[in-house]
Formats: structure tokens, sequence, C-alpha cells
């Protein structure tokens, strides 16, 4: 099903339920939300509240249990293993909390990565053109030949985002980008983050540092699987 | 003391914590190390044990050959008089012994048992310093034209036959019209060592002078005769060597004389052939065992490999316990005692059960090996087996211990307890893997193209059309009981009615007074009439119903007529193989034997092929003499025993039943080496193709564990499943290949180094089989990879990036 919309990324009552042999845990109730071309948002919320279940089913790394998921007006919660993969290839770039850059691929193929999976097919300059230009934005050009155990936390966290955005996704989804780096690389981090915003990247974003949580544009609260509070900017 | 208890009781603990995964481990060791030690004392027993007779390697067989004027062995075997003319004048030997094997009727049992009996000299006693159980060995009163009546049991005939009578030497038998003594009883530790064919043991031994031996037979220096052996202890200085030359020269200047008057041996001579009691016994045999000690060594490294991954796999999760004892300070080599405890104890436990496995493969091996490997009644749980199992024990609890304590890094592994960190845990190097699978490959991939081989081989030689077909037909073999001389005439009235009188039992199809088609081919010595060239080809009695019953074709010419059996004409059929030798119309070709009027050639048959036997053997078939006491019976529905027994009492009493035995028994019995090495090695095909799956299955998912937080990175970034199962199976690509040109490394060298062992076997079709393999390989390959990943798709990303 294809809907027409303003809003890339559109969640309908979107609910998901862990059944575990003994208990039945709610995750998420009932979420609907929009972001919008160009959003920065932060999912924020004390721990358990369902912020890293939300960000996985807007990821494609989880099914919600119930409900509807919309990227560019396609209906994207009922997709099998090959086609969550195309659309997580082609429409949403991750930034993790712990980098997971490959440590056996140097930095430049760690970037490349998502341009090797895609359908399209990119030719050797192609590829070199993307990863370098993606490397540029998050200044990390220089370290291209370099293994990501040669590089510090906010350097390897640089280029988990140049990865993110090397293949132009519709969204970037970011789990708690500062939460293993010291409060200046976070900082760096996060000033690159609002630079991408800024040129028109869509981000989402889930941290529970309140001041981080701030930066964004639109600001979701969440509590016990619910919307607590959603402010505007 | 109290530490060394400690260390036992939580070595136990863990044990008992993981029964399932302890009780693979103990089985799959146990089964494993019990074959291994099986064969491990079977092979010992043939190439190092000596043989269980005093100075066993002074022991040595003669055999006469028989050489043609262009140097060819065209028989080895005895004729009658050179024997005893050798035993009498010899000077190398200081003790002989003579033996005729037979099989004869204690017809003065109720049962009439068929009986294995040895006629021999009393020097078999002597030479072998035969243990007893009961009584005397036979002695100086039996030695040679004493015709002293006395006979000897073996300990099981004496069990089987007469309920280990304690009063046995007071008893009597009656064999062939003969009634014997019973003089003594052999120990039951006694092994007589089998001469004439591997598995067949004497019941009863009975003086030389009452062998079966026609007059004929007794005085004919140009008949030769297979079931006559004969041995010696060599004297003191005197070589193997020499006793050769000084025996051959005896031996063939006396033939030479004897047989001078017969033109075909014109040119001929014989010579004495040494071989040592123990090679002739074992003769070829120790390559079956050699090869299946190789089946099972590769075995029991797949299954040790195996039980590495488990081992390896139990040592991460083991990791966090560790981790805490390396934090309260213990060091390396004391988790190294509490590891090599858990595993010692594994091992003992399986050792143990391996050495009962061992004692049931021997009971395995002696009832159903028993008629393809020599010795195998002398299988015993031995010093060498004992030995073995400790020596196998101690090695795999240290390797195994070394292999899953390595995977640990000491250092960090304190720090661990602390950090906890994402993605740690034991991790297996990649080289280590790398080995493990190439390793598993190699091993797996060389045992399946030797099993593929030897599985073709057996095939092709159990699919081998003989020539003629045997379904419905068994052998019936009479013995004449009757006191009185009977002239060859009355003899033959009497066979014809038993001929009359079995063909008219309901049931029965045909019959025909001729031996086994499987059986019963002796040599004939024959000139052809016209231009004097000699042959040699294999002769069988027959009659007229002969090839009618066992469908062997009539290609050209005629079939006997019973006129021709009855007059015992000189007509000849040949086979077709013949026919080639002979060259152009071979019909009415008159070849003779020497004596006697030349057989003229009426009629041409198509040649067979019995099971183990070279293609292209030339055979004649030449009218039998009506007084032979022996039928082929073909029935449209199976005559029991009995039936056969009564009809035969109804109709004469002089002949009783030695033996009525299907053809297909024969047939099977012939091929019973290639059957059992088809089961064997389609059974090891299926166990190695699972344990080595097992196996890659096992080390591939453990690399997929290890690297499960990358592969969950890489879903998040789009990856789609055939690009990671492409990757898993890239990574294993590599050691895969290795193990297959490390198995053509093994292929070559056992090529170079042991062509004998394979000649037999290599042919184009190798690479089929090679391909064959390849794909089998291939096939476990892929399948090791995609299960792993298999269960890794079936989880979300989220889960998987996890790393739960």
């Amino acid at each position: 099903m294809k809907v027409m919309h303003n809003y890339p990324i559109h969640l309908n009552k979107v609910s998901k339920v862990y059944d575990t042999k003994f208990v039945e845990t709610h995750a998420l109730t009932d979420i609907s939300l929009e972001i919008a071309k160009g959003d920065f948002m932060s999912i924020s919320g004390p721990s358990g509240c369902g912020k890293s279940t939300l960000l996985s089913i807007l990821g494609l790394l989880d099914r919600p249990t119930s409900g509807q998921y919309f990227i560019d007006g396609v209906d994207v919660s009922s997709l099998d293993y090959n086609g969550s993969a195309a659309i997580r290839n082609e429409k949403i770039g991750f930034v993790f909390q712990s980098f997971n850059l490959i440590d056996e691929l140097d930095v430049f193929d760690n970037v490349a990565l998502p341009l090797r999976y895609s359908s399209k097919s990119f030719s050797t300059n192609q590829v070199e053109d993307l990863v370098n230009t993606s490397l540029e934005t998050v200044d990390m050009l220089h370290r291209k030949q370099h293994f990501p155990n040669q590089l510090s936390g906010g350097q390897q966290q640089r280029v988990a985002i140049a990865r993110a955005i090397v293949h132009q996704p519709s969204i970037l989804l970011v789990d708690e980008p500062t939460g293993n780096l010291d409060s200046k690389s976070g900082d760096a981090v996060m000033e690159l983050l609002k630079s991408l915003n800024a040129k028109g990247a869509t981000i989402c974003m889930v941290t529970h540092d309140p001041e981080y949580a701030a930066a964004a544009k639109v600001k979701l609260k969440l509590q016990d699987g619910n919307i607590a509070r959603d402010i505007a900017a | 003391m109290n530490r060394l208890a400690f260390i036992l009781r939580y070595a136990v603990h863990n044990i008992l914590r993981k029964p399932l995964l302890s009780g693979s481990i103990v089985a799959s060791m146990g089964i494993s190390i019990g074959a291994l030690l099986s064969i491990l004392t079977l092979c010992y027993l043939l190439i190092v044990e000596p043989l269980p007779y005093q100075q066993s390697d002074e022991l040595y067989v003669v055999t006469n050959q028989f050489v043609d004027t262009d140097g060819d062995v065209q028989g080895e075997a005895y004729a009658y008089p050179a024997l005893l003319y050798q035993d009498d004048k010899q000077g190398v030997f200081s003790n002989t012994a003579t033996m005729y094997y037979s099989q004869d009727i204690i017809t003065s049992l109720p049962s009439q048992p068929a009986v294995n009996s040895t006629y021999s000299s009393p020097g078999l006693f002597k030479l072998l310093d035969v243990p007893m159980q009961l009584g005397r060995p036979l002695d100086d009163r039996e030695e040679l034209n004493r015709f002293a009546p006395s006979a000897v049991l073996s300990y099981e005939a004496w069990h089987d036959q007469f309920s280990s009578d304690p009063d046995i030497l007071e008893r009597k038998i009656d064999i062939d019209g003969r009634v014997y003594s019973i003089v003594g009883v052999t120990a039951r530790t006694f092994h007589e060592p089998q001469l004439s064919e591997i598995g067949r043991n004497t019941d009863i031994w009975l003086p030389w002078d009452f062998n079966p031996s026609d007059d004929y037979r007794r005085t004919s220096w140009s008949s030769i005769s297979g079931a006559i052996y004969w041995m010696g202890r060599l004297s003191d200085g005197t070589s193997p060597s020499q006793a050769e030359q000084l025996l051959t020269g005896l031996v063939d200047s006396r033939w030479q004389q004897e047989v001078a008057g017969k033109a075909f041996f014109n040119g001929w001579t014989v010579r004495a052939r040494m071989t040592s009691l123990r090679d002739f016994i074992t003769g070829d045999s120790t390559h079956m065992a050699v090869l299946l000690l190789i089946g099972v060594i590769g075995l029991t490294i797949i299954s040790c490999v195996n039980i590495s991954c488990l081992m390896m796999s139990r040592a991460a999760e083991q990791q966090k316990s560790m981790a805490i004892q390396a934090s309260v300070g213990a060091r390396m080599r004391q988790l190294f005692a509490g590891k090599l405890a858990e595993i010692g104890l594994l091992i003992v436990v399986s050792t143990l059960i391996a050495l009962v496995i061992a004692v049931l493969g021997f009971k395995v091996l002696q009832t159903n090996m028993a008629t393809v490997l020599p010795r195998v009644d002398e299988l015993t749980l031995n010093g060498v087996t004992v030995l073995a199992a400790v020596l196998i024990c101690l090695m795999l609890s240290l390797i195994l211990t070394w292999l899953s304590t390595s995977a640990v890094n000491y250092n960090n592994l304190a720090g661990m307890v602390q950090s906890g960190s994402k993605g740690g845990g034991l991790h297996l190097s990649k080289r280590k893997q790398q080995i493990l699978i190439g390793t598993q490959v190699a091993i797996a991939s060389f045992l399946i193209f030797c099993n593929i081989t030897l599985s073709l081989n057996a095939k092709r030689i159990i699919d081998t059309d003989m020539g003629f077909k045997v379904e419905g037909v068994a052998r019936l073999l009479l013995d004449d009981t009757s006191q009185s001389d009977q002239t060859n005439e009355q003899k033959a009235a009497t066979l014809e009615a038993v001929r009359v009188s079995l063909a008219s039992l309901p049931g029965s199809e045909a019959i025909s007074q001729s031996g086994s088609p499987l059986a019963s081919f002796s040599k004939m010595a024959l000139t052809n009439a016209t231009n004097g060239k000699p042959y040699v080809p294999l002769r069988k009695s027959i009659d007229q119903d002969y090839f009618g019953m066992i469908q062997q074709r009539l290609v050209s010419g005629r079939n006997f007529t019973a006129q021709d059996i009855r007059a015992g004409s000189r007509r000849m059929i040949i086979d077709e193989n013949f026919a080639k030798e002979l060259g152009g119309d071979p019909l009415r070709t008159r070849l003779s034997t020497g004596t006697g009027e030349p057989y003229e050639v009426i009629g041409v048959v198509t040649g067979i092929a019995l099971p183990n036997e070279e293609a292209g053997i030339p055979r004649v078939y030449t009218p039998i003499g009506l007084d032979s006491s022996y039928f082929l019976l073909k029935t449209d529905s199976p005559i029991g025993r009995e039936t056969i027994v009564n009809r035969l009492k109804e109709t004469t009493g002089n002949l009783i039943v030695n033996e009525y035995e299907p053809l297909r028994n024969a047939y099977r019995l012939a091929l019973f080496k290639q059957v059992a090495t088809l089961s064997i090695s389609a059974a090891l095909t299926v166990l190695i193709v699972l344990l080595s799956g097992l196996g890659i299955y096992g080390i591939v998912n453990n690399s997929v564990r290890q690297r499960r937080f990358e592969l969950g990175t890489r879903m998040a970034i789009g990856a789609k499943k055939n690009q990671l199962l492409k990757l898993i199976v890239r990574q294993n690509l590599l050691p895969i290949s290795i193990g297959v040109l490390i198995q053509l490394v093994l292929l070559a060298t056992v090529y170079v180094y042991k062509m004998e062992l394979i000649a037999p076997y290599v042919s184009t079709e190798l690479v089929a089989v090679f391909a064959i393999n390849l794909a089998i390989v291939f096939v476990i390959a892929v399948n090791a990879c995609y299960l792993p990943m298999r269960a890794l798709f079936s989880q979300s990303p989220a889960f998987v990036l996890r790393n739960e």
C-alpha cells in the first residue's frame, strides 16, 4: 500500500509486545508519529521506556506487533528479510552508540560498506567519490587508510556517521551517539549532527542526555511505551 | 591434598552440571577410541606379535612351484609322493609336519555332524608344542605307515559335539567307515595355524595314513593336490634361501626322473618355495588391517576435532567463572590444572568405555571377519591395548586442555569481570579456526575418497556377471559309509538309484551328477595331439544336464549326451577362453593327457568368471565318472536337508549326506569380503559425512557466534542474506581448499610410497570419484556454513545487535 504524504517517516498506531514464556511485555503501545523532511527529532525517556525498541522499528531492525509504518509513503511494516535489508540500505543510515565499525576493514572500506550492499551498482570511481565526500563532511578524509583500532572514540563515531550518510539516506537514525564518548568528543559529534541537519539531513536521535535532547528541533519523550510529551521547538 | 580434592570436586561438579554435553563427549570419544583400540590391537597382532608357538620365527611352510618352459609358474601345490619324498630325505628342518585338510562325517554320533578334519603327521604336535586339555597328542605311535586309528579332538569339537564328556578318552568314533580311538583333546588356548583358508579350524586330527587320497594320487608324480601342506622348523645354521636351494635340488631331480616319460612336462622344473609361517598365515591381510586402521584413526581425529570445538565453546561458557577465579588470584597453571581435571575425568571415563567397546569390537571381528582376517580368534584385551588406551587418554587430555585454555587471554581475564564488554568472550583465533576446518576437510575428504573407491571396487566385483546362474541350485555331497569294497559299477548303480529317487522329490526341477560351478575345478595338463603344444586349463567333470541347470550357454558344437557319460567317452567341451587359446576352429581338436586316447573337443560354451578371480581363465569340461558321489539339485521351492536325508535312507544304506548347501550361500561366502567392504565403506562414509559435517558446523557456528555483533552491523547497514552467506563461505573457502590440497598430497604420498596397497583401485574412474568426493565436501561445507546463518537470519537484526 502506498500513501501520499509530506512526511518521509510515518508511524500509525504501532505497538510492540514481547511475549516471553511467563510474561507479556508491552514495549510500545499505539505509537503514532511523523517525521518531516529536514527534521531533527530527539527521543528521550527513562531506561526501559521503549526508546531503543522504537528506534529498532524505525530502522527496520525489528517488526511491530501491530500498526503500520511508512517510509516515503511505502508500507514497510511487513517486508521480508531481504525487502527490509534493501530499504535499510537505501533509505536509512544508522549511527550506533558503540560505533559498530568492522575491525578488519579500514576506514575507507567501512564507509563504503553500504555501497557494496546496494542493489545499484557503483563504479570504483563513484565509490571513491562518494566515500571521500562523506569522509570530508566528517573531517576524517586524512584517516581513510587507518583501521578502527587506530582511532579515538570520537574519530570512530565520526567515521560511523560518514558510513551512515555515504548513500544519502532519507533518514539518519542515531542511537545514543555520545554514550561511549567523553564530553568534548560528544559535543563535537553533536555539532556534526547539527551541521548535517542544517544541510538538510533528517535525523532521529535517541538519547537520555537532556542537554543533547534539547538540541533537537522536535523532542519526543517516552514513558512506559507511550509518548508522554511531544514538544515542538 | 586439599587442593587436589577441591580441583577434583569442582571438576566433577562441572561435568555433572552439563550432563548432555558430558554424555555426548564420553559417548563419542568412547566409541571412537574403542574402535581405534580394537583395530590397533588387530594390527599389532598381525604385524608385530609373534605367532603363539615356541620360536615361531623358525617355522616355515614349503610349497612346490611347477615351472613351465617359459619360466611361468603353472601351479603351486604338491604331488603326493613328492611331498613324502622331501619329508623323508630333507636335511634342512629339525622337525616337520605333513597335513591334509578335509571334511568328514562322524557317523557314530546320532546327529552325524560334518567336521573339519586334518590328517597330519605326529610332527605337527611337536612342531607347535600343542597344549592338551586331556590325554595325549598324536605321537610316535601314529608315525607314517603305522596305520594306528587314533584321533585328537579340538577343545571346541569336544565341547560342541561331545558335551565336554570327561570320559571322552574312553570313547571311539566312526569316520568314513573306520573306528578311531580318541586319545586326546587340545587345550582351549591352542590356536592352530590356518594354512588352507582363513577361518577354517580343525575339529579332529587323524593320522596322516588315513587321508582320503586314492591310490592313483598317492603314487602319481604328475597329479597335484591343493589339500596338502608341509611345514618345518628350520635347523640352526640354515638360512631360508639355503633351504630353498637344497630342497629344490632334492625334489626337482627326482621329479624329472618320475615324469620323464610324459611329453607334456618336457622342459618343466619344480622348485621349492619357503614362506615363513607368519607370512603364510597373514598374507596380504595386513593391508586390509592397515586400511581399517587408517579409517578409524581418521574417524578418531574427526571426533577429536569435534570434541575440541565442544570443549572450546564450553570454555567460552565458563569464561566468567574463570575471570572471577583470575580476579581473586588464580594463576594460569592453576586454571589449566582445573580444566585438565575436568577434561581428564571425561577422557578417563571415555577410555574405560572404550576398553569395553574394544572387547565388543573383538567379538564383532571374530564373529563377522573370521573368514577374511587371520588370527582374529587370538584377539584379547592385552597389555598393548591397555598401554595404548593409557597413552591415548593422556595425550587427548593434555591436547584438549591446551586447546581449551589457549583460547583464554589470561592478561585480560581478570579485567573482564569489571568491563563485561559487549562482544567479549573467548575468541578462537581465525588461524586456529582455519586449521581446524582444514584438518577436518583433509581427513574427511581423504577418507570419503578412499571409501568411495573401495565401495566401487567391491561393487564392481559383486556386480560381475559370472556367466551362469545359481538360483535354486544346491550342492549335495554324499559319503560312502559301507565297509564292503564295491565295484565302480555297483557304486554307479547305487548313485543312479539315488539320482532317480531325488529327481522324483516334490519341488525337484532337475538333477545333475556334477560338482559346484563355484568350486571343484582342478588343473589339467593337456597337449595338442596335432602340434604338441601344451596347455594347462582348469577342468571340471560334469554330466549332460550341468550346462542347462546353471544356464551356461553353448556357443557352438554340442553338449554331452547320456551315452557320452555312460561310456565315459574321451570327449571334451571347452569354454570360449580356452577356444581363444587354441585358435582357429577348436571343434574336433584332439587334446592328449599323455595317457590313454586323446580327448576330442565337441562343443564350446561361454566363459565364466568366479568371484575374486581374474577374467579369461580357460576351462574345460569332461564326462563325469558315474561313481562320483556328488550332485547339483535344482528345485523350484526349497527342499530341507532332512527331506534329502530321509529320501537317501529310503534309497540306500550305503550313503549319507555330507553336505547339502544352496549355491547361493557359497556365492555369498565367496563375495563376503566384497560385501563386508561395501557395507563397512558405506557405513563409514555416512559416519564421516555426519561427523565432519557436525565438526565443520561447530567451528563455523563458533565463528558466527564470535562475529555476531559484526554480522548484526552488516545486517543493519542492509546486507542481504546471500551477501552475508557469501561472506561466511568465502571466509571458509581457503581452509576448505587447503584441506582438499592436503588430501591430494596424502593421496600422492600413498600412491608413491604404498603403490602396492592401491594398485588394484587405480583407474581413470578415480577422476569421477574425486569429482563426487569434491561435491560431497562442497555440500558438507555449504550446509555447515548455511545452518548457523539460517539461525541468525531467523532473528531480528535488533536482537542480533544486542549480541544475546
